[in-house]
């Protein structure tokens, strides 16, 4: 990657930071996604309860509990020596919307993921996309066991507007996960052509 | 016996004037009888001189048996006085080993009054006699009675103190916990934001409560720590008073990053916040801390600008911190003066010092904790550093979201797929409607480049797709 | 596994460094805005946090949420820190600037290029 120190995570001070958004509901791919591109790679995490201190003997058993990490994704993708990128996977759930509106803020676009065994639980991160304006691309994460629709069945059931990229993905793979970001900035640059650029 | 004496002279006298005819004869006979008279006289004499003497003498003996019998008297009355007085005494003494050396006694000890002593005899004069010995054993005795009824109590008391202190301690911490994670839930610079920190810090004081309730019943303050900076140490327990604005303490470069064994940081972190709670209430102004070297380790001195102990204060205070028995909380005056106590608990089982004999450039009261060299720690390694923060990146790309969907939000796609119906009315493309063109017009070769590498990519996907499900968040 | 290090997180609470603060002076400051550090500004006199911030920043440009994640500290308190560091010009702050360069095409085809080549 580009990175001018030996440490290997400090960037360039000219950079310019990019930021994606990755929404959907939960368990559909988002971390794994976040973690196929990223160059931090996302590792399991066992435990938090140590923030507050290892609690010995008389505390004991509390560590079983409370595994609960930060609720959002973080990768993060250098491009060029000048141009970094920053995903950030988004909760799905309704009473992370506060933190959603934050994350969106200033984004350039975002990837919505889609499992087929529950669209419906998507279109909430779509609303949000489209309500604030930012263009986004659908990724069908595939499952084994996940019915198949044809492009067009989805796009009718989840009103998708013409211009918006719909792809079939699988998150686990970096290519793939790739080509997602891909189709999205193509859609990005496709709509600039249009607006103007004040 | 005198009387038949001078009758018998009489009578010769008359013998002598009937017979003149023997004259001669009765001359000589005279002459005899005469110094047979004069001999008696003398013998007479004598005798009479014998009787007065002897009269004289047994009068003299008479008087001095007299005399005898008045002294026995007094005596015995003065020795019946002295048995009186002495009776009076043991009684007035048992009196005041009931009214006032037992109450002052129980008063110390099973009380746990200060600046009382228990008084000694009410009469000095009874000092080493059985009685002084046998008072002092019935106050032994109940001092041992207190002494074991306490020790036993307290005992079970502060087991089950420690139980109560153990429960609440890991609620309060599981709250702690769950601050962090809101915080990491919801946008910062919101008022959810400003809510979590304002429960935080009175949660965290709260903490600070129990560990001098559960340090003061014998027990360990609940937490171990790793080893920690000094810098980390003050900032700790600066939060841990309620005026922690007011407490200055900026980076050093040198002792900041000095760490301290993990063992004992939580208890010199609890000595700490007991000394600026000490130094915050005592001033208004500002607190300032400073960590230097000595030649025998570390001190982290702390200055007021409030006012002095006085010479009283201070020697109660060094009192309280030399002060190594566990102590009976239900005997602490009041909580304000918690404070030394904990600290000299803390640094008799952990081996640091404090001393607030010295005086605050300031002019208030300096007050040093000593950490000795021994006590310092080696802190993480470089490589446990690079894991730590592998690890902390590692989390932040880690969803948390471990809750299963609602079931509402399955719907059961095999019979098709549920229809979305949008919340708002669908716009035209932004970009389509700005250019006010009738479709939206894209850029055939961004979206053909676009696409080509989305298709291989699909390949690659559906090619290379293995058995199991796509690992989930 | 670093369980000694892991063990110093929580030892400061987030609102000592904040000193009390839920909010930065910069509202601006987002997770994805890029810290870049002064390195003529003079580092004493400030607050142990604060320092941690600029010695973690000198070595080259980080985001906020990565200087957060590194330090383990709450993005709150991170923003609050280096709200305070860039006013007092310790720290050079650089939002994403997708409003002024959503419609640059030089710089998304330079994103779409480098996407291709990696």
């Amino acid at each position: 990657m580009h990175s001018n120190s030996s440490d290997g995570h400090y960037l360039d001070a000219g950079v310019t930071p990019v930021k994606l958004v990755v929404m959907g509901p939960f368990a559909v791919g988002k971390t794994t996604f976040v973690g196929a591109v990223s160059e931090i790679k996302p590792a399991s995490t066992e435990e938090r309860l140590t923030q507050a201190g290892e609690l010995v003997d008389d505390l004991r058993g509390l560590e079983d509990k409370d595994t609960t990490t930060v609720a959002h994704d973080f990768g993060r993708l250098t491009l060029t020596e000048d141009i970094v990128l920053y995903l950030f996977g988004t909760p799905g759930q309704p009473r992370f919307a506060a933190m959603i509106e934050d994350l969106m803020y200033g984004a350039l676009g975002g990837v919505v993921l889609v499992d087929t065994r529950r669209v419906a639980e998507s279109w909430d991160a779509m609303e949000r996309l489209e309500e604030a304006g930012l263009a986004y691309v659908l990724a069908v994460n595939e499952f084994p066991n996940s019915p198949k629709y044809t492009e067009a069945e989805l796009r009718t059931a989840l009103d998708l507007d013409p211009w918006t990229p719909l792809v079939m993905c699988d998150v686990r793979k970096r290519e793939s996960a790739k080509a997602v970001l891909i189709a999205l900035v193509s859609h990005l640059l496709s709509r600039s052509s249009l607006e103007p650029a004040s | 016996m005198i009387e038949p004496l001078v009758t018998t002279a009489t009578l010769l006298g008359g013998g002598f004037a009937a017979s003149a005819a023997g004259l001669v004869a009765q001359t000589r006979a005279k002459r005899a009888a005469n110094a047979r008279a004069g001999q008696l006289e003398d013998r007479l004499r004598a005798a009479e001189h014998s009787v007065t003497v002897r009269t004289g003498e047994l009068e003299e003996r008479a008087r001095a048996a007299e005399r005898a019998a008045g002294v026995r008297t007094g005596e015995l009355e003065e020795r019946l006085r002295e048995a009186q007085q002495h009776a009076a005494a043991l009684s007035a003494e048992i009196e005041h080993l009931a009214t006032v050396r037992l109450p002052a006694l129980v008063d110390t000890q099973a009380r746990g009054h200060r600046g009382i002593t228990v008084p000694g005899l009410k009469d000095e004069a009874l000092k080493g006699m059985p009685v002084d010995d046998h008072h002092q054993t019935v106050l032994d005795l109940c001092t041992e009675a207190i002494g074991l009824t306490r020790e036993t109590i307290g005992l079970a008391a502060r087991s089950s103190v420690r139980d109560l202190v153990d429960e609440a301690q890991t609620y309060l911490v599981r709250c702690q916990l769950a601050v962090i994670d809101e915080m990491n839930k919801v946008p910062e610079a919101t008022a959810f934001q400003q809510g979590l920190m304002n429960i935080d810090h009175p949660l965290t004081r709260s903490v600070h409560t129990l560990q001098r309730l559960r340090i003061l019943a014998g027990s360990w303050p609940g937490l171990q720590r790793a080893d920690c900076t000094f810098a980390e140490i003050v900032e700790s327990a600066r939060g841990r008073i309620d005026p922690y604005l007011r407490v200055h303490y900026t980076h050093e470069p040198i002792s900041g990053g000095v760490w301290v064994e993990g063992r004992v940081v939580e208890p010199v972190t609890i000595a700490l916040t007991e000394l600026l709670s000490n130094a915050t209430s005592y001033s208004d102004g500002k607190v300032l801390v400073e960590v230097q070297q000595t030649q025998t380790g570390w001190v982290i001195v702390v200055d007021d600008s409030g006012l002095n102990m006085s010479p009283q204060q201070r020697s109660e205070a060094e009192r309280l911190l030399s002060q190594q028995t566990v102590l009976d909380v239900t005997t602490v005056p009041d909580t304000l003066s918690l404070g030394f106590p904990v600290i000299g608990r803390l640094m008799a089982a952990y081996g640091f010092r404090v001393d607030v004999s010295s005086t605050s450039p300031y002019g208030g009261v300096r007050a040093v904790l000593h950490v000795p060299r021994e006590l310092l720690g080696t802190g993480p390694t470089q490589e446990e550093q690079e894991a730590e923060r592998r690890e902390a990146r590692a989390a932040m790309g880690v969803s948390a979201l471990t809750e299963t969907p609602a079931a509402e939000t399955r719907p059961d796609s095999s019979r098709g797929l549920p229809q979305r119906r949008r919340r708002t009315p669908r716009t035209a493309d932004p970009a389509a409607g700005r250019a006010g063109g009738p479709a939206p017009q894209e850029d055939p070769e961004a979206f053909s480049e676009g696409f080509a590498g989305l298709a291989a990519a699909i390949r690659d996907g559906e090619d290379q797709h293995p058995e199991g499900e796509p690992t989930d968040d | 596994m670093t369980p000694r290090g892991r063990r110093r997180t929580g030892m400061v609470r987030p609102y000592t460094p904040a000193e009390g603060h839920a909010a930065p002076t910069r509202r601006s400051l987002d997770l994805a805005t890029i810290l870049i550090a002064d390195r003529d500004m003079p580092l004493h006199g400030l607050s142990p946090h604060a320092y941690r911030v600029m010695e973690h920043c000198l070595p080259g440009a980080l985001s906020v949420a990565e200087v957060s994640a590194d330090l383990q500290l709450p993005g709150a308190v991170t923003k609050v820190l280096a709200a305070h560091l860039v006013d007092s010009g310790h720290l050079i702050a650089r939002n994403p600037a997708p409003a002024a360069q959503k419609h640059d095409r030089a710089l998304l085809e330079r994103i779409l290029n480098a996407l291709q080549q990696l």
